[in-house]
């Protein structure tokens, strides 16, 4: 193994009675394998695919297909806000550009000090708490707390949220 | 608020939105107190047909956006196959202005799992994949404590609740795709690819998960199972509509006093569910509404013929946004009932600007797979990208239209439609607007952007901190 701890193989081949195929197992190992790294490095996607027994090209192609897995690194706090219309309506244009302005960053960017990522979101299914967003730890996640909405935007909770952020 | 009565019309009884309301209505105890799973060993104990045909006879229809017949559905898996058979769950719940099927996975997961059961029980699968959206933290820790709850109790396993048929359940996470929400996607990512929608036939009832025989269902649907059996047929039929059975849940966002979630009647009308949530905002206009998510066709105030009953004069016709909320009737007014979440403009929204915004997503998440769809979404969003500053023509608008034309109907699934529909039903019917933009060269709403003005509905933060 070139990056993945033990611990993470061992969940990853405990996946494989769950599902019938082993490339199955492609999207829970992924899963499990951001939260050892924090992102998923080509070296990670090689771990991956030699314990499911897959040709390396899947792994890829599914790590750029969905936007919950990094190919990059990202800070430590990943904060993305919906810009959906149902947030929009309720005041997400505003709390994306305060997030912005509170951060120093662009939306897509990360900060200098590799805190805090920030990204734009689609709806996130939490329209009647609009304006909302998606906080996680990508390399912690799954914990409670560490994978969560915080709805019910203003600029004063945002700013207190991202304060918080250590 | 926090009392039930809040969020159903005066008088209704609350079945799949009860237990929101009670501290530990979300664990097996919470459950069980109810009479949980008593309709699960009641089905236990029948044929499947017998299931089946009373699901059929109870008028289900899928609330995940398509509004299929469910028993119909679960009729289609062949009885005999060589090959494991699959249920799988559809909780990857991402169309813009849905939020319903992630309160009852984070609220009430055992009435969905309880629903699973029998659902698997009927179609003869052994196996359940519930395909839950990877963005879900709170739903997907409660729905991973039921399911382990559901093992510990033998609700699960190799003889579920001591009748001898084995049924298994995974929680399987997605990661991030607006696309797998369209089952055959699912199907893809749940086997471990990206999701690009495969091609029908073979439907899944023939050849879905792992090429085994699969019914593929919403939460909303599958969670209104055992209220079938547990309440009775007739009771059930009550709840709704002609055509369209039992109870329904409501999303509402957008420019209205008190957005959330609330449980109507199916056929319940529209006009008065917005003044259940009381009314449109700050004591504005209604300007439109789309009835069933983003992908669903605005309705108007204005008259519509197609409501009235034959022979109406003009002057009595109800407004489209009068219309009884269920799937036939939403049709007859020219939208659809979609997934249920309704989305509510003020009259100080810039149409443009709100399309434009919708045509951005549908941008982002096409798949990529089909040439109309991939190229289509992005001329919709550019060209929009134009007319909301300023810099359109009448040959944009022309060219909007005609990239419609090419995208309706022309590609595996239905995500070209979803943005398709919405914009020929936006310029229909708000064509002024539209010209507005060419002719003055800019919007004519100035700073579209409102303040952040939450209402404060239940969150997921509040929850898990009291558990």
């Amino acid at each position: 193994m070139r990056v993945l701890s033990k611990e993470t193989v061992d969940a990853i081949e405990a996946l494989k009675k769950r599902y019938p195929t082993k490339l199955a197992c492609t999207l829970p190992a992924l899963h499990l394998a951001q939260k050892q790294i924090g992102y998923l490095p080509q070296d990670a996607e090689l771990d991956v695919a030699e314990v499911l027994d897959v040709p390396p090209a899947r792994v890829h192609e599914v790590v750029t297909f969905y936007t919950m897995f990094h190919g990059h690194k990202v800070g430590r706090h990943v904060v993305k806000i919906c810009r959906n219309l149902a947030c929009q309506l309720r005041g997400s244009d505003k709390v994306i550009a305060h997030a912005e302005k509170v951060l120093g960053i662009k939306c897509g960017e990360t900060t200098p000090d590799g805190r805090v990522t920030l990204e734009h979101e689609e709806c996130l299914a939490a329209c009647g708490t609009a304006p909302m967003l998606w906080y996680g730890q990508p390399g912690d996640g799954g914990k409670p707390g560490n994978e969560t909405f915080v709805e019910n935007l203003t600029t004063e909770k945002l700013e207190k949220f991202l304060g918080g952020l250590s | 608020m926090t009392s039930a009565a809040d969020w159903a019309p005066k008088g209704f009884e609350q079945t799949l939105s009860k237990r929101w309301f009670v501290s530990d209505g979300w664990t097996y105890a919470g459950y069980a107190r109810d009479g949980g799973y008593e309709a699960l060993r009641k089905c236990l104990a029948m044929q499947p047909d017998e299931i089946i045909d009373q699901v059929k006879k109870s008028n289900l229809r899928g609330r995940g956006g398509a509004g299929f017949p469910t028993g119909m559905k679960w009729g289609f898996v062949p009885k005999e196959s060589k090959v494991p058979k699959y249920l799988v769950i559809n909780a990857d719940e991402s169309e813009p202005g849905t939020y319903k099927d992630r309160y009852i996975l984070s609220r009430d997961p055992h009435l969905l799992l309880e629903g699973c059961a029998i659902g698997a029980k009927a179609i003869g699968a052994n196996t359940i994949y519930i395909y839950i959206r990877g963005e879900f933290g709170l739903p997907y820790r409660r729905l991973e404590n039921a399911v382990k709850e559901a093992y510990e109790k033998g609700i699960f396993g190799d003889s579920s609740m001591g009748s001898g048929y084995r049924i298994d359940c995974v929680v399987h996470r997605g990661a991030g795709a607006y696309i797998c929400g369209e089952e055959t996607a699912l199907l893809e990512s749940l086997e471990g690819k990206i999701g690009r929608p495969r091609l029908k036939p073979p439907f899944p009832a023939v050849k879905g998960a792992f090429a085994g025989p699969t019914s593929v269902n919403n939460v909303e649907t599958v969670a209104c199972v055992p209220l079938i059996f547990s309440r009775g047929l007739d009771w059930f039929l009550k709840q709704g509509s002609p055509g369209n059975g039992g109870p329904k849940l409501m999303c509402v966002s957008g420019h209205v006093e008190r957005p959330g979630i609330y449980e109507i009647p199916n056929g319940y009308p529209a006009n008065k569910f917005l003044e259940l949530c009381g009314g449109v905002w700050k004591g504005r206009k209604l300007k439109g509404m789309q009835p069933g998510g983003s992908s669903t066709p605005v309705l108007k105030p204005q008259p519509c013929k197609a409501l009235a009953p034959e022979g109406t004069p003009e002057h009595m016709w109800p407004l489209e946004t009068d219309v009884p909320l269920d799937f036939d009737n939403v049709k007859k007014a020219g939208s659809m009932f979609g997934s249920a979440g309704m989305m509510v403009f003020d009259d100080h929204t810039c149409m443009v600007r709100s399309l434009l915004t919708l045509g951005n997503f549908y941008a982002h998440e096409s798949c990529g797979q089909c040439t109309p769809c991939r190229e289509g979404t992005g001329w919709v969003a550019k060209i929009l990208h134009k007319l909301e500053h300023g810099q359109g023509t009448d040959g944009d608008i022309a060219k909007l239209m005609s990239a419609t034309d090419y995208m309706m109907g022309m590609t595996i699934c239905v995500l070209a439609d979803s943005i398709a529909m919405p914009v020929k039903s936006f310029f229909d019917k708000y064509r002024d607007e539209f010209m507005d933009h060419v002719r003055n060269h800019k919007c004519g709403f100035g700073d579209y952007a409102v303040e952040p003005t939450p209402y404060n509905f239940w969150e997921d933060a509040t929850a898990e901190r009291a558990s």
